[in-house]
C-alpha cells in the first residue's frame, strides 16, 4: 500500500513538473518573441511536440529559431506577414530539397565557422556521391536524407547518447528503412542486415560490452557518403581497425590468389554483417573455412590444420599452467606473481599466433605458438618450485617442532630433578 | 657447573673488576612467589623475548627493506619471494608485533588486577604504561611500511583522527603526515619513528622498566602464608620453555598463516571495502563510530579523542588515585573498573570486527 502511495505521489510530482516545465518553455519563447511558436503552440499536439522537442535541440542551443532555417518573420503576429514570401519563408522542405535546405547553413564554411568550425562542411557533397544521394537526385524521395538519419527538430551532438546518430542508436536508425520489407521493396536491396550485425561480435562490443568505439553500420559503410564497400575497398576498411591483420593478409601469398579471382579479402571467412567471433574451427574440420576452396588433401588446408594444432596445444597448456598456479596460490597461499607474468607472455603470444594465422604461414604460426608454451612452461617450473618451497616449509617447522619439543622436554625433567 | 665456572680464572678475573661474585649472589637470593597468579608473573617475560624477536627479525629486514614509495612494496615483495627465508622473518615480524600488544596488555591486566601498581611500585606501572603506548606506536608505524593499500588507507583514516583535534589539529597532522596527505614523505617518517626513535625510547623505558622490577622485587613477595621459588634457575628455567614454545607458535602461525602482502599502495585508486585499523585499534574506532555527529554542539568525534584520552591519563594514573579511596572499597571498586575496562574492550572489539 505504502509503495502504491508512493508512487501515485510520484506521477503527480512528474505531472506538475512536465506542465510547469513547458510552461516555463513557452513562456521563454514568447518572451523571446517568436511568434512562429505563440500561434505552433496552439496548432494541435503535433506542432506543439515539435516545440517542446526543438528545445532539446543543438540548433536552438545554438541560438537559432524556427525562422533561422524555415525563413519568416517570427516578430509579427500576422501570419500572412510572418509567413511571406517577401518575409523569406520557405516553410517545410520536401525530401529532394533536404540536402540544399541544410547544406544553406552546413556546407557554408563561413557560417559554420560562426557555430563549430570543428564541423565538416562537405556533408551535402559527400551525400550526393552517396547510394542514398544518387536515388535522391533521380527523384526516388524514398531513400534516406539528412531528416531521415538527424531527427529534425530534436537533433542532438552524434556523443550524446539521446542522439539517434549515437554509435548505440545507428543499427536502429538504419534499420528503420533498411529492416522494412515495404520501404525496401524494390530495391533489390536484403532487409536482414541489422538482424545479422546484432549476432556480430561487433554489436556484441558495443552492446553487452558497452564499447563505443566498437563498429557499427556508418564505421565501415560511412555516413554522409554512404556505399557498400567495394571487393577493393573491403580489406582497408577492415584494416582501419584491424591494421595487423589486413598488413600480414596483404603481405600473404593468398592475397595476390584472392586479388585473382575476386575474392572479397576478410568477409570471404569473416562473412560481413554477421561477423562471429572467430575459433580455430574456421581452420580445419567440418566448419572450416579453408574447405570453400580446398579439399582436404590440398597442402593449403593441410596448412591451416598445422596451424590449428599449434595454437590447440598452447591453449592447452595455457589452462593447464593456469589451473595450476591458481592452485599453488589459493589452496598453498604461495606467492607466485612472476608466474602470473610468464603466464601473461604466454597468452600475448597465443594471440599473436592466432593473428599470424592472416598471413597463412603455418611455419611463423607454430613459432609464435612454441614461445607462448616456452612461456607457459616457465610459470610451469616455477609453481612447481612454488608448491615444493610449500612442502619444504611445513617439514621444516615439523623438524623445528620437534627439536623445540625436546629442548622444552628437557628443561621440564631438569626442573623437575632440581625441585626434587 | 655454576660453582665450576665461579672457581675458574674467568670469573675471578671478572670478579676483580666488576664484582661479578656479589652478583651471583643477589641473583642467588632473588625469588618468585608462588601463589594462584604466579602464571601471570611470565607474562612480563614473555613480552620482553616477543620484544627481542621484533629486534632481531627487524634488523634482519633492514638488510633488504628499502623505504620509499617506489621501492617500500617491492622491497618487501621482494623480501618474501626472493631472499631466503625472507618470508619466514616477515610473517614472524608481523605476527610477533601482534602477540606482544597482545601480551602487554595481558601483562598490563594481571599486574592491574593484583593491584602490584600500588605503592612502592607506583613508578614502575607508569613505565609499563609508556611501554604500551611505544608499543602502539611501533604498530601504527610499521604498519604502513610495506606501502601496501590497506596500510595507506588505515593509515589515512587513524591520521585524519589526528586532525580532528581542535586548535593543533591541523598543525599536528602536517607534522605527522609530512604534509596534506599520506604520502612518501609519511612513509619516510613513519620509517624513521619505527627503526630509529622509538626503539630508543623503548630501550630506555624497558631498562628503568626491568630496573624497577629487580630493584623492588616481585610484588606480593613475603607476603603470609605465601612459597616462593628460587629465580635461578626455577624461574628462568620455566620462563625459557615457555619462550621456546612461543617461539614455536610464531614459526607455525608464519608458515600456516604467512603475513599477506596485498596490492601496492595506489593514492588515485579508491579505497578498498572494509578498511579497519589493527585489532588493538578497533575498540577505539567503533567507539568512535558509535558516538554521533554531534553531542551538544560538541563534534562526536572530538568529544570521543577527548574522552579516550581524559579515560587513558586515569588509567595512568591509577596509583596515585587508587590511594585516596578507603580502605575498605578500594579493592572492589578496582576490580569493578578494570572489568568494565576488559568487557568493554572485548565487546567493542569483536563489534568492531564483524560490523
Amino acid at each position: 500500500m505504502r509503495f502504491l502511495r508512493r508512487c501515485r505521489s510520484m506521477v503527480r510530482a512528474l505531472c506538475l513538473a512536465s506542465v510547469l516545465a513547458a510552461g516555463c518553455l513557452v513562456r521563454a519563447a514568447l518572451a523571446a518573441g517568436s511568434s512562429c511558436v505563440s500561434c505552433h503552440m496552439n496548432l494541435g499536439e503535433a506542432q506543439a511536440k515539435i516545440i517542446r522537442d526543438f528545445q532539446g535541440d543543438i540548433h536552438h542551443e545554438a541560438g537559432l529559431s524556427c525562422h533561422s532555417c524555415h525563413g519568416g518573420d517570427p516578430k509579427t503576429e500576422d501570419m500572412a506577414l510572418s509567413m511571406s514570401p517577401d518575409a523569406g519563408f520557405v516553410g517545410k522542405p520536401g525530401p529532394t530539397d533536404m540536402p540544399r535546405f541544410c547544406g544553406k547553413c552546413h556546407s557554408s564554411p563561413a557560417v559554420m565557422k560562426k557555430y563549430n568550425p570543428a564541423l565538416p562542411v562537405d556533408q551535402e557533397s559527400k551525400f550526393w556521391t552517396s547510394h542514398h544521394g544518387m536515388e535522391l537526385k533521380k527523384g526516388n524521395a524514398k531513400v534516406a536524407q539528412c531528416a531521415s538519419c538527424h531527427l529534425p527538430h530534436s537533433i542532438r551532438k552524434a556523443g550524446d547518447p539521446l542522439s539517434s546518430v549515437h554509435s548505440k542508436n545507428v543499427a536502429a536508425t538504419c534499420a528503420h528503412c533498411h529492416s522494412d520489407k515495404e520501404h525496401m521493396k524494390g530495391s533489390g536491396l536484403p532487409v536482414n542486415q541489422f538482424d545479422k550485425y546484432m549476432k556480430s561480435v561487433h554489436a556484441g562490443a558495443l552492446y553487452k560490452k558497452g564499447d563505443i568505439g566498437a563498429p557499427t553500420c556508418n564505421d565501415c559503410h560511412g555516413n554522409h557518403g554512404a556505399q557498400p564497400p567495394g571487393v577493393e575497398s573491403i580489406a582497408m576498411i577492415c584494416g582501419s581497425c584491424h591494421a595487423h591483420n589486413m598488413e600480414l593478409f596483404n603481405g600473404s601469398l593468398m592475397a595476390k590468389a584472392w586479388k585473382k579471382r575476386g575474392y572479397h579479402a576478410c568477409a570471404t571467412c569473416h562473412q560481413h554483417h554477421d561477423i562471429l567471433q572467430p575459433n580455430l574451427d574456421m581452420l580445419s574440420g567440418k566448419g572450416s573455412v579453408c574447405l570453400e576452396c580446398h579439399t582436404p588433401q590440398h597442402k593449403g588446408y593441410q596448412a591451416g590444420a598445422a596451424m590449428k594444432r599449434g595454437i590447440e596445444e598452447g591453449d592447452a597448456v595455457y589452462s593447464e599452467v593456469t589451473r595450476f598456479i591458481d592452485e599453488v596460490e589459493q589452496k598453498k597461499g604461495m606467492d607466485v606473481a612472476e608466474a602470473r607474468d610468464d603466464i601473461q607472455e604466454g597468452r600475448q603470444a597465443l594471440i599473436q599466433a592466432r593473428t599470424a594465422v592472416h598471413g597463412f604461414d603455418a611455419g611463423k604460426v607454430g613459432e609464435i605458438a612454441s614461445s607462448a608454451r616456452n612461456a607457459l612452461e616457465k610459470a610451469r617450473t616455477f609453481g612447481q618450485k612454488a608448491a615444493r618451497e610449500f612442502w619444504r616449509r611445513r617439514v621444516g617447522l615439523g623438524l623445528s617442532t620437534l627439536f623445540i619439543t625436546l629442548v622444552v622436554a628437557g628443561i621440564l625433567l631438569k626442573l623437575r630433578d632440581i625441585e626434587k | 657447573m655454576s660453582s665450576g665456572f665461579q672457581g675458574s680464572r674467568l670469573f675471578r678475573w671478572l670478579d676483580e673488576r666488576f664484582g661479578a661474585g656479589r652478583l651471583i649472589e643477589w641473583a642467588g637470593h632473588k625469588t618468585v612467589p608462588v601463589h594462584r597468579g604466579t602464571v601471570f608473573y611470565y607474562m612480563g617475560g614473555v613480552c620482553l623475548f616477543l620484544f627481542i624477536v621484533q629486534v632481531l627479525s627487524g634488523i634482519l629486514l633492514l638488510m633488504y627493506y628499502r623505504v620509499g614509495p617506489d621501492s617500500s612494496f617491492e622491497s618487501v615483495h621482494y623480501i618474501t619471494t626472493k631472499v631466503d627465508f625472507g618470508w619466514l622473518i616477515r610473517s614472524v615480524h608481523s605476527w610477533a608485533a601482534n602477540l606482544l600488544v597482545f601480551f602487554i596488555f595481558i601483562h598490563m591486566f594481571s599486574v592491574y588486577f593484583m593491584k602490584s601498581f600500588r605503592k612502592p611500585r607506583e613508578l614502575t606501572w607508569v613505565s609499563g604504561f609508556v611501554l604500551l603506548c611505544l608499543a602502539m606506536a611501533f604498530g601504527f608505524s610499521g604498519y604502513l611500511l610495506p606501502w601496501n593499500e590497506l596500510a595507506f588507507f588505515a593509515t589515512k583514516v587513524g591520521t585524519d583522527i589526528i586532525g580532528e583535534l581542535p586548535l593543533l589539529g591541523e598543525w599536528m597532522l602536517k607534522i605527522v603526515r609530512g604534509g596534506e596527505d599520506v604520502t612518501g614523505a609519511t612513509l619516510s617518517r613513519f620509517f624513521g619513528l619505527h627503526v630509529a626513535i622509538l626503539p630508543g625510547f623503548t630501550v630506555v623505558f624497558l631498562g628503568i622498566h626491568l630496573l624497577f622490577v629487580q630493584v623492588q622485587g616481585m610484588s606480593h613477595e613475603g607476603e603470609a602464608g605465601s612459597k616462593a621459588m628460587p629465580f635461578f634457575p626455577n624461574f628462568l628455567l620455566r620462563d625459557l620453555a615457555l619462550w621456546l614454545v612461543i617461539l614455536n607458535v610464531l614459526a607455525i602461525l608464519a608458515v600456516f598463516f604467512p603475513w599477506e602482502l596485498g596490492k601496492k599502495a595506489d593514492a588515485l585508486a579508491s579505497a578498498p571495502e572494509g578498511i579497519k585499523p589493527e585489532w588493538y585499534f578497533l575498540f577505539t574506532y567503533q567507539t568512535l563510530k558509535l558516538i554521533p555527529g554531534k553531542v551538544m554542539a560538541v563534534p562526536g568525534e572530538l568529544l570521543g579523542i577527548v574522552l579516550f584520552n581524559l579515560a587513558g591519563l586515569l588509567w595512568f594514573l591509577v596509583p596515585f588515585w587508587d590511594a585516596g579511596i578507603p580502605e575498605g572499597k578500594r579493592d572492589r571498586a578496582i576490580n569493578y573498573l578494570g572489568l568494565f575496562v576488559v568487557m568493554f574492550i572485548i565487546a567493542m572489539t569483536i563489534w568492531g570486527k564483524f560490523s
